[in-house]
């Protein structure tokens, strides 16, 4: 029994010894899988010609659409559109949830009213949207931006207005024993203690924003990645298609990396966050 | 963590502000409080503890020390009777009665200067005058370099130490403390013992000191109340002769000691035969 225990704390360590003597090549791990499937890629269209470049084009093909529509400033308004789509939507929808969350927090009457018809709105599916607000706003920007607004409301509303509401108790305490009422001890305490839950909620609405967004395009839209998604498809153009999907990866993980850094900063003192 | 925790006591705040004020009286008449109805935790409390006091309250776990001091703080309201801070009575938090929880409750989020400013009574936040006292209570509770610290950065004994310079902040006429010094090691919390006899010698501030250690309050007040029994009453109320802080061995206290422990504990025999010297 000793000897297993002994065993097993060796292993232990050596384990732990291996982890750390590799750290200079930390940096290269979130790209080892990138790379594997960039190879796969190329191996599968390229060197073995597994797909038709119609069905699925190599990365050589993929390239030269992304530098035809480069040199042709086709891609420019494409991006535009849905950059500019999320960039409003994005903060209309988190601002209005904010304030929402903060109100449903911070009141139960307020909840009551509130939340029970929220809840009901958030069950309804992203395209379920779509044909009603065509309907009601016409084909211009506002129903989509309206769409993402949608989108990025809902992850914000419920993630602040759960942590608004588990702020803890003591801490509020705190703030009423300095003198501190209403919307002073919102802001001096509820929201800095709920900062952490709100960020959460700010990064996956912004997820749920490009959802919402290339829903809106697919099926309603003359401009913006979707739409090039869409187009790809009916002119058999299979490259268009890859090349809007990995701009819609990159641009989603631009902007994920973006809320993390102001998550990074606003949020050095928390715990979890510790370097 | 440079200075030793002695230094604490010896470099007590000076603000002129803290020399001016002086302590207030805190009198509880007729008190009943009831979390369930059945089981009042004060049926009638009475107890007054006079300006520039310093008072320690004893009791065993949950007999309602923690309540009164919420009660005096403002943060409670009782069902009936009524508690007076000098001629006012007690309707909410005021800026004139300091309180120090059990545990540090610092704002995370702020850091170590930041969390003393807080406690700074609001014509004092954001001036010179603020920062500079802030910076002589750091000082005083042995933490001068730990004012850009942020909370978990600090020990626990740490922190607590910022939590009494918050509760100091404000310079507050009656300082009510709820078992403070639980969670320091023995040399902190002598050198906290003794900053806070140096602060209410100087200040004439009223204080009072709930706490489960008879030694501490033997130590450091000038009077030791008992509280017992549900609903709770004043089980022994006698004052602490001589200046303090006194030493653990001084003459006289052998026999108060011993009240102390026995209204504390009257199930249990606390000199047990044949050990009795």
């Amino acid at each position: 029994m000793s000897t297993g225990a002994t065993d097993a704390a060796g292993a232990a360590v050596r384990w732990r010894t291996g982890g750390g003597r590799a750290p200079s090549l930390r940096w290269a791990e979130p790209w080892l899988l990138p790379a594997l499937l960039l190879g796969a890629w190329t191996l599968t269209t390229s060197v073995l010609k597994w797909f038709s470049p119609s069905q699925l084009p190599g990365p050589a093909q993929v390239l030269a659409t992304v530098r035809e529509l480069v040199v042709t400033r086709e891609l420019e308004p494409h991006l535009a559109a849905s950059v500019g789509r999320i960039v409003v939507g994005f903060t209309l929808g988190a601002a209005a949830a904010t304030v929402l969350a903060t109100a449903v927090g911070l009141s139960r009457a307020v909840e009551r009213l509130l939340d029970p018809t929220l809840q009901a709105i958030r069950a309804v599916p992203s395209l379920a949207w779509v044909p009603f607000l065509l309907l009601w706003l016409g084909i211009g920007e506002v129903p989509k931006v309206v769409l993402v607004a949608i989108g990025a409301f809902f992850p914000v509303y419920v993630n602040a207005s759960a942590g608004i509401r588990n702020v803890d108790r003591k801490l509020l305490e705190v703030g009423r024993l300095h003198g501190l009422a209403g919307t002073r001890l919102a802001r001096r305490i509820v929201l800095p203690a709920a900062a952490p839950a709100l960020l959460t909620g700010l990064r996956l609405g912004l997820g749920q924003a490009w959802l919402f967004l290339v829903a809106a395009e697919l099926i309603a839209a003359s401009r913006g990645l979707g739409f090039l998604l869409v187009d790809g498809q009916n002119n058999a153009r299979a490259d268009l298609m890859v090349v809007s999907i990995a701009l819609l990866a990159l641009l989603g993980k631009l902007a994920d990396q973006g809320v993390r850094g102001v998550e990074r900063r606003l949020l050095s003192w928390s715990d979890g966050f510790r370097a | 963590m440079s200075p030793g925790p002695d230094d604490a006591g010896a470099r007590a705040p000076v603000s002129e502000a803290s020399t001016r004020r002086g302590g207030q009286p805190v009198r509880l008449e007729r008190v009943r409080k009831a979390y369930s109805a059945a089981r009042p935790v004060f049926a009638g409390l009475d107890l007054e503890v006079r300006a520039g006091e310093v008072v320690a309250l004893l009791g065993a776990s949950g007999c309602g020390k923690s309540t009164l001091v919420r009660l005096v703080a403002g943060l409670d309201r009782p069902e009936a009777g009524v508690v007076r801070v000098g001629d006012r009575l007690v309707a909410g938090p005021v800026d004139r009665v300091g309180l120090m929880f059990q545990e540090p409750r610092l704002l995370p989020w702020l850091d170590a200067g930041a969390n003393v400013a807080f406690g700074l009574r609001e014509g004092l936040r954001g001036t010179p005058e603020g920062s500079r006292r802030v910076r002589e209570l750091l000082a005083a509770v042995g933490l001068p370099e730990a004012g850009t610290l942020f909370p978990h950065q600090l020990s626990g004994g740490m922190a607590q130490r910022v939590a009494l310079a918050r509760a100091l902040a404000r310079t507050p006429e009656v300082l009510l403390l709820d078992e403070p010094f639980g969670a320091v090691d023995a040399l902190t919390r002598t050198g906290l013992q003794n900053l806070l006899v140096a602060v209410a010698a100087r200040s004439r501030t009223t204080v009072l000191l709930v706490t489960h250690d008879v030694e501490e309050a033997l130590r450091i007040s000038g009077r030791l109340v008992v509280l017992g029994g549900r609903p709770a009453q004043v089980r022994l109320d006698a004052v602490v002769p001589g200046t303090t802080p006194r030493l653990p061995d001084q003459a006289g206290l052998g026999l108060l000691r011993r009240q102390a422990l026995a209204a504390l504990a009257p199930d249990l025999d606390t000199a047990p035969a044949g050990l009795d010297a």
